[in-house]
């Protein structure tokens, strides 16, 4: 699973651990993400999603 | 939130609130007494081994495995309080790494520690058994860092 959670965090001008800290999660957990190396749960996508005031898919995809 | 540290095998002190700290760390000693209780008294470390002679605490025996059983379910109690508040990407890791130490702990003990026992008179101990499963672990917790953080080292904050 792909996303750009990096772009969306850096246009908000926020930092990996003050985002976390908005959604309630750890600095490294937001950093695995960004890197494609964790995917989230449904629920904590949504409140990403949320945050953006976007939909899960323009956030999350697949690489095809 | 709980954030791991010293590549996996640590969690970072500063990372944890007050409540965490209380609980992760009252967990943790509770864990100790009862591993040295049952690993090292109960499990086959103190005694021969050890004394090079016929344990004379036997007597205490009856007496020692209520309290390890009893700071064992403690400590777990405390362990999940402190795990339901941490994120799932930590919950994740640690899921990992447990799953590793209990596949190691198996396909160790039964393929070749079990073996040694039964068929060459190996003399393993409970200590000795647990020892395979903090090593698995150890081992889990090293693979889940590098597969889910170890960009982290190059990573920047912002």
């Amino acid at each position: 699973m792909k996303n750009n959670l990096k772009n969306l965090r850096d246009e908000s001008k926020l930092s990996q651990d003050a985002f976390g800290s908005k959604l309630n999660v750890s600095r490294q957990t937001i950093n695995s993400i960004e890197n494609g190396k964790f995917d989230p749960s449904l629920p904590l996508a949504m409140k990403i999603a949320k945050f953006f005031n976007k939909k899960i898919e323009d956030i999350f995809y697949t690489e095809n | 939130m709980a954030e791991v540290s010293m590549g996996g095998l640590n969690i970072k002190w500063s990372s944890l609130s007050k409540q965490d700290k209380k609980e992760y760390g009252a967990g943790m000693a509770l864990l100790t007494i009862a591993s040295g209780i049952s690993g090292v008294i109960l499990g086959g470390i103190w005694g021969e081994r050890i004394l090079a002679e016929v344990n004379t605490l036997e007597w205490l025996y009856p007496y020692l495995y209520p309290v390890a059983i009893i700071c064992f379910f403690l400590s777990i109690k405390l362990m999940t309080n402190f795990m339901e508040r941490q994120d799932e990407g930590f919950v994740d890791f640690n899921t990992k790494a447990a799953m590793w130490g209990v596949n190691f702990f198996w396909i160790v003990g039964f393929l070749v520690a079990w073996p040694l026992e039964v068929f060459m008179g190996f003399d393993f101990v409970f200590f000795e058994y647990f020892l395979l499963y903090s090593l698995g672990i150890s081992i889990g917790a090293r693979k889940a860092y590098k597969q889910m953080y170890v960009i982290d080292i190059n990573e920047e904050q912002s």
